[in-house]
């Protein structure tokens, strides 16, 4: 990795050193008219929309942004004359915090979960190696099962002659 | 399994990812009429709110997809992840840090860009070392070599396939979102709106009668970098019926990038107001979403194709 560090380094500088080039300016009308739906029928995101409603509102945040008013304020205004239902995303508060949060409880809990079914495993396996099962000589164990040992003879049996059976038709 | 850190682990994992990218989806869209039902308040879950929660998540699981392939079986030492991560990662470094020079800002365009290199370089690196184990064997050109290694093993390498389309559609995703410019403003006929190295000349407003819509049409004469490359027609639709207005893209496709050409509508001076987008990387999201059916199709035809000499087999 040393010899790498040198090229590492070099790009790190040019990558300081050179001016941003084409990505897209942060502008201040599209950051508020792209979080905001357009309350008619069309359902558009503000920045996309081409309907009067739409032209209205664009024209309303943007003489809100030339007034020097503050983000916050514009959509306060926005929605106390259309509502909640003209915010893309829901305010995160009361009820509405559910959708926030529970994607990424969710995502947290099912990662427990893996985790604690992996760790099982991993000490199943261990306990059975530590209670003298047959181990092979790579250090595996030929079956993870609370079966009977003819079980498991029964069942390594069918999946070789599976895996010699694939094995022939592939050639 | 011997340890967590695994490919079975990862493999684990990158479901759980899935999983929770269904659940946020499912969450979203049905939760207005969750929440009109207990608050009494109307609200909406639209984009904004997928592009917040969703985009973690799927950059969350392009990360794993990378360090999947990477990760031994039963168990991943030491040395093995050392072997494996240390050339992916230096890549994934070096693609951010050319990135940065173009202007790429912002936590997940550039977690993006460095998991695109990184599972870029891992599915790279799976193949030099089939076609590196299979030398003894195969001693034809380049191309060969990698479809005869395909074919001797599709479900693994329908795999690592469908993980480059993955990384093609990031890509795709990235450049549209990132590298997005806009213009808009009214036009009178013969005036001309710059966008990119796009000119778009006003040729003429039509108005006309389609079944049950009235439709009126902006004619748009594209120019790229002053070559003319066509006519584009941008139309407004109002279905009488209904009452509702339905705007008709006009759209200039090119392999590197979209030209959306939107008419908003006619001004009282007669001016027609035109929004257009330039989308760098569309193609990509397409071809990215193309190369994913392959790889499955390629994966799974490897079974299908066993069952059917089984079962032809006396």
């Amino acid at each position: 990795m040393r010899r790498f560090a040198p090229a590492v380094l070099l790009l790190l500088a040019l990558a300081l050193l050179a001016p941003p080039a084409s990505s897209k300016p942060r502008d201040p009308v599209h950051e508020i008219t792209s979080e905001i739906i357009c309350p008619c029928s069309c359902g558009e995101v503000l920045s996309g929309c081409t309907c009067d409603t739409g032209k209205a509102m664009q024209a309303t945040v943007e003489n809100g942004i030339k007034a020097g008013k503050s983000k916050k304020a514009i959509v306060g205004a926005l929605v106390a004359q259309y509502g909640e239902v003209i915010r893309g995303a829901p305010k995160a508060e009361g009820f509405n915090l559910i959708v926030w949060v529970a994607p990424f409880a969710a995502t947290l809990l099912g990662f427990a979960i893996a985790f604690w079914i992996l760790r099982r495993w991993v000490s199943r396996r261990r306990a059975l190696v530590a209670a003298g099962g047959s181990v092979r000589p790579d250090g595996t164990l030929p079956f993870p099962s609370g079966r009977s040992p003819e079980g498991d003879v029964e069942s390594l049996r069918a999946r070789a002659e599976e895996e010699l059976r694939e094995l022939r038709l592939r050639r | 399994m011997e340890a967590i850190v695994s490919r079975e682990g990862s493999f684990l994992f990158n479901n759980v990812l899935f999983v929770a990218l269904t659940f946020a989806t499912f969450l979203g869209t049905t939760f207005p009429v969750l929440s009109e039902a207990v608050t009494g308040t109307k609200i909406s879950v639209s984009a904004p709110f997928f592009n917040r929660v969703n985009v973690p998540i799927a950059l969350a699981l392009l990360l794993l997809t990378g360090a999947g392939p990477v990760l031994s079986w039963k168990r991943a030492t030491a040395s093995v992840l050392k072997r494996n991560f240390v050339l992916p990662a230096f890549l994934g470094t070096v693609a951010l840090l050319v990135a940065l020079p173009f202007g790429v800002t912002g936590v997940y365009p550039l977690v993006c860009i460095f998991g695109a290199a990184f599972v870029t370089a891992t599915i790279v690196m799976e193949f030099a070392r089939g076609i590196q184990a299979r030398k003894s064997v195969e001693t034809g050109a380049l191309p060969s070599q990698v479809t005869h290694l395909v074919q001797k093993n599709k479900r693994r390498y329908g795999g690592y396939i469908v993980h480059a389309g993955m990384v093609i559609l990031f890509v795709g995703v990235l450049g549209s979102s990132v590298f997005q410019k806009e213009a808009h403003g009214p036009l009178r006929n013969g005036e001309a709106l710059a966008i990119g190295p796009y000119t778009l000349t006003l040729r003429g407003v039509t108005e006309g009668q389609r079944q049950n819509a009235s439709l009126t049409t902006a004619i748009l004469d594209v120019a790229r970098g002053g070559r003319f490359v066509g006519t584009e027609h941008a139309s407004k639709a109002f279905y009488s019926k209904s009452q509702q207005p339905m705007t008709e893209v006009a759209l200039h496709v090119t392999p590197a990038e979209d030209l959306y050409m939107i008419l908003g509508g006619v001004n009282e001076d007669g001016s027609a107001s035109i929004q257009a987008y330039i989308n760098p990387l569309v193609s990509f999201v397409w071809v990215g979403g193309l190369v994913m059916v392959f790889g499955t199709i390629l994966a799974a035809s490897d079974k299908m194709r066993l069952r059917r000499e089984e079962k032809a087999a006396p």
